[in-house]
């Protein structure tokens, strides 16, 4: 319909000034007539495209925490469409599915690392997969801020576990962003 | 050489020797004096001296120290020495991170308990009730009575800001602790107005109650920062707009930038700004002048921890009195004027 509209300004000619001000009749009787209604009935034969292929991206993009107690931050994220993100309570193996396809991995410092016996635990996990892994993204969080280990210059960030949900979002989108382009 | 350094309270700070040997530490009194050892009966000469409020032991069974004092009592000085920079270290880095501890204690007990009173108002029959699904049932009944609903509401709404402000009153505290902590390292692109806007929701009923209209300019710009960081730093701001603003008056934020840089910038109507404030403002425990004067000053550690922070993101932070404007205003003998509170970061 949006064609047909424009193919109709083009084929008239339509440049003056009178020209603009039926241009924006146009544009409202269009928004009014045409594109309101398609969005509460589509037209019949009208192939729907359910969702936009940004969308899908960010739905597929691959996010793995690996924490031994339940965060309610994957619940948020996953409300905001990142419908790919999963919760570990912890790993038997590096080449667990989940972390080979991950895109990007939160790890706690404490309570994970337990099942491959890791003393230093989260910190032992995260150095063990971005040493197999050097590209995936890897994101320690800890509630303590006072660790020194070598660790932390490997891993992409450090994370304060009380992080607000906007800090663990925008780290995902950038990396998605980086990833898409 | 045995020594043993102690404090104030008796307490060992440093020492090479034994359990055995800390009794004679006790029983000295003087700078140099033969002694039979009373652990392997040899001949050694021990002392005892007072360096302001610690204590330094030494004993020795060197053939020149027993032979003379003097040279004995010269043997005191590389421990002196050491107990004096003890004591300079544990000024410059234990001392403000107990205060810090402390400080954090008593505001953490502070909003604890303001949260405590909240949620015991609306559901102090839940202790009453040993069964989980009991206590379930009570909560929905409260959450959906219209009754309270209002208050409820409004509970709500402070326990979640005070939630944040317990997470703004420990990072403050790890900042003290570990200033150049990993985890304050996370720079990345963000739109400073929405970063402002999420430390600003914190304090917008505190403006509220104190009268002060606040105007905030709806600009996207961006900024390259560390967010956890310069949300501290942001809220450090705020707190002090929210306790030094005259009442009634008007808070205005704007957001500019140049090619490089881009900047928040906070007019208001605040305290007096002395000149020998100017001077020493982000001096750590400093308060301003007026502030002390009308007993409204804090730690004196925002405004210094604001600088840190904003300069390790490579950004400045200015104040200055808006002489445009030169309003100065006495109100129960505190005056007031017209400043300007700036933060710049890079945008790359």
């Amino acid at each position: 319909m949006a064609e047909k509209i424009f193919k109709f300004i083009q084929d008239n000619q339509i440049l003056s000034g009178t020209g603009v001000v039926f241009l924006g009749a146009v544009g409202w009787a269009y928004k009014t007539f045409f594109f309101d209604k398609k969005n509460s009935e589509p037209e019949p034969g009208l192939e729907v495209k359910a969702v936009p292929q940004i969308q899908l991206e960010k739905s597929q993009y691959k996010i793995l925490f690996i924490d031994d107690q339940p965060f309610k931050i994957i619940d948020i994220l996953r409300r905001n469409g990142w419908n790919s993100v999963k919760r570990l309570k912890d790993i038997s193996s590096l080449e667990d599915i989940d972390v080979k396809e991950a895109d990007v991995l939160f790890i706690d410092i404490n309570g994970v690392g337990k099942l491959l016996n890791f003393t230093d635990e989260g910190k032992g996990l995260a150095k063990a997969i971005k040493e197999k892994f050097p590209t995936k993204r890897v994101i320690l969080y800890s509630a303590e801020s006072q660790i020194f280990h070598p660790v932390l210059n490997m891993v992409d960030k450090c994370l304060y576990k009380n992080a607000d949900q906007y800090e663990f979002e925008k780290i995902i989108e950038d990396y998605f962003e980086k990833d898409k382009s | 050489m045995k020594f043993c350094l102690k404090d104030k309270n008796g307490l060992v700070l440093l020492t090479n020797l034994s359990n055995d040997c800390i009794k004679c530490v006790n029983d000295c009194t003087v700078e140099a004096e033969k002694i039979s050892c009373p652990v392997d009966k040899k001949s050694k000469r021990r002392g005892i001296k007072q360096v302001k409020e610690n204590r330094v032991y030494i004993c020795s069974n060197n053939s020149n120290d027993l032979a003379s004092p003097k040279t004995f009592r010269k043997k005191f000085e590389p421990y002196i020495q050491l107990v004096q920079n003890f004591n300079t270290f544990r000024d410059q880095m234990v001392a403000p991170v107990s205060a810090s501890s402390k400080r954090l204690v008593h505001n953490l007990v502070d909003l604890n308990a303001k949260t405590i009173q909240d949620l015991d108002y609306f559901f102090l029959k839940i202790y009453e009730l040993n069964n989980y699904k009991d206590q379930l049932e009570h909560v929905k009944k409260v959450l959906t009575s219209n009754e309270e609903v209002d208050d409820l509401a409004e509970a709500l709404l402070n326990i979640l800001k005070r939630e944040k402000l317990v997470k703004f009153e420990i990072a403050t505290h790890n900042k003290i602790v570990n200033p150049t902590s990993r985890f304050d390292k996370n720079k990345s692109k963000h739109n400073l107005h929405k970063v402002f806007l999420n430390s600003f929701s914190l304090f917008s009923k505190s403006f509220d109650e104190f009268g002060v209209k606040v105007t905030i300019q709806p600009v996207a710009i961006e900024a390259f920062f560390d967010y956890q960081s310069v949300s501290v730093a942001i809220t450090h701001l705020l707190n002090n707009a929210v306790k030094y603003s005259l009442e009634n008056s008007e808070l205005s934020i704007n957001f500019s930038e140049t090619k490089d840089m881009a900047s928040i910038t906070m007019n208001m109507i605040s305290l007096r700004i002395s000149d020998n404030d100017y001077s020493q403002l982000f001096t750590e425990g400093y308060s301003g002048e007026e502030a002390i004067k009308a007993k409204v000053n804090g730690d004196g550690i925002g405004m210094w921890m604001a600088k840190f922070i904003i300069t390790k993101n490579k950004g400045s932070i200015s104040i200055r009195r808006d002489d445009n404007k030169s309003l100065k205003k006495n109100v129960d003998g505190r005056l007031y004027e017209n400043n300007v509170f700036e933060i710049s970061l890079p945008k790359y």
